[in-house]
């Protein structure tokens, strides 16, 4: 019953969030910005993942002006992408002029799409594509820009962020895959992510948000938040305890959820998954497991849940 | 009488920042009221102060209480200077520690940063160029706690509370 309720809770919390998120709309902060994009293009002549660059500049009227390049190089053909980038803060959008294969340009590319914005800071800019109406059958689309001022102070971020990402996404498929977290590469790209995101220095725009801090692959760390507390389904049924607190406090350190997020549904479901955990770990008599949710609800001060985990071990012993 | 002690001293579990320990109710052993809801995260050290009834208050450590309930060491943790925004944090080993895991709550005793390691020291934000750039930062007072867990998986040893002042 109580598991019902907490599902329902859910539920209901993530209409609100969708509520909340639709009823504000992200906008690009002006100035100028310099960023990276990888997707998933099929074609007649090309099946691969694109990465490339783009730079735009959010103008004091809220429009958008700036240019992109795409490219891929598989089987012998290399396929090249050029075009601008258009719209407005809230609504940019990408627009091809210029296809390249092997260097011989291609007549009629054309098409374009809007990037629709996942997360904005003063800092970072988020997000994904829609309403792709190219040629080629484009998904999977990674979108993500920082100050250009921040990126020359740190030329080579994007790049090593982008080999950070091919990293992270290899952890976050281990684990859909087998289930079994590689805690040393958790380890390793968090620890990379904190140290490229010190280099990247706050504008002054930022000066008032000293909290605000998210990881530069927050976003790519998502999916494993999502499968131990979401709807996601970790292959055969469930994590140990150990596994679930480790990804659970990954996730906290890349500002996933807790204060220095910016109030995503995590910090509902979070307490949800590890109350249901509590609850189930005490209907099995599982010790082991209630201290080690004890010892997590401690350090994240989720007051309620260590009495009930306390509670569950005191019961367990009388 | 002691399981009640315990479980107000569980209950009071989350030092806020000033470290001042609070006051709550004792409850009959066995009438935890069912979480029929989304649980409450109440920041520990914002909660209203609930009145007990005669003679059932008192304000415990709860750290100590915890480690009594488990029968686990606890972890000493290292004096943290003031004035810097990215502080290194370390603590004392743990003989049977294979993992720590950290936390550090904001002043309003939110979750703010985690951090989880073999080493028994990382810098607030974590390890690398000391710079103020896009990572986490002790911006405001807020505490933080150390708990570790063995080459199993099970917890060994957990810290109280420490103090963080920017």
């Amino acid at each position: 019953m109580r598991r019902r309720i907490a599902v329902v809770s859910a539920v209901a919390v993530l209409a609100l969030s969708t509520l909340t998120a639709s009823a504000q709309q992200l906008a690009a902060e002006e100035g100028a910005w310099e960023g990276m994009v990888s997707f998933r293009g099929q074609a007649f002549n090309f099946d691969g993942t694109f990465t490339g660059e783009f730079e735009m500049l959010v103008l004091a009227d809220g429009s958008v002006e700036g240019t992109f390049f795409w490219s891929n190089a598989s089987r012998g053909i290399t396929t090249e992408v050029f075009g601008a980038v258009t719209g407005t803060a809230a609504e940019i959008r990408f627009e091809i002029s210029e296809l390249l294969s092997n260097g011989v340009s291609i007549d009629g590319a054309s098409g374009g799409g809007d990037i629709e914005l996942t997360f904005v800071t003063c800092e970072r800019i988020e997000g994904t594509a829609s309403r792709v109406d190219t040629a080629a059958v484009i998904s999977a689309v990674n979108w993500f820009a920082i100050r250009a001022s921040a990126a020359s102070i740190a030329p080579d971020v994007l790049a090593e962020l982008r080999s950070l990402e091919v990293l992270v996404a290899e952890v976050v498929r281990d684990f859909q895959d087998t289930g079994s977290l590689d805690l040393g590469a958790l380890d390793a790209v968090l620890a990379d992510a904190e140290r490229l995101g010190a280099l990247l220095e706050r504008s002054a725009a930022c000066e008032s948000e000293a909290a605000f801090f998210r990881s530069l692959i927050a976003d790519d760390l998502e999916p494993l938040l999502e499968l131990v507390v979401g709807d996601g389904l970790v292959p055969g049924g469930d994590v140990s305890p150990a596994v679930f607190s480790e990804i659970v406090l990954a996730a906290l350190r890349a500002g996933l959820f807790g204060s220095a997020g910016s109030g995503t549904i995590y910090d509902e479901l979070v307490p949800l998954a590890i109350m249901d955990r509590i609850e189930a770990a005490a209907a099995s008599d599982d010790g082991e497991a209630l201290e080690i949710y004890l010892a997590l609800t401690i350090m994240l001060g989720y007051e309620d849940l260590v009495q009930q985990a306390a509670d569950a071990i005191v019961e367990m012993g009388s | 009488m002691a399981i009640i002690a315990l479980l107000v001293g569980v209950a009071g579990c989350g030092d806020n920042v000033a470290g001042t320990a609070q006051s709550t109710t004792a409850q009959p052993a066995g009438t935890t009221a069912p979480a029929a809801t989304a649980p409450s995260t109440t920041p520990p050290g914002t909660a209203p102060e609930t009145t007990a009834p005669a003679g059932t208050t008192t304000s415990v450590t709860a750290a100590p209480d915890i480690r009594e309930l488990l029968g686990i060491e606890a972890i000493q943790l290292d004096a943290v200077g003031g004035g810097e925004l990215r502080p290194v944090l370390s603590w004392a080993p743990v003989d049977a520690a294979e993992r720590y895991a950290l936390v550090v709550l904001d002043a309003d005793g939110e979750p703010y940063w985690a951090w989880a390691g073999s080493d028994a020291s990382i810098r607030f934000g974590g390890n690398g160029e000391l710079a103020n750039g896009q990572v986490a930062i002790l911006h405001e007072p807020m505490t933080w706690r150390v708990a570790a867990f063995d080459d199993a998986g099970r917890l060994v040893a957990q810290s109280d509370a420490g103090t963080l002042q920017p």
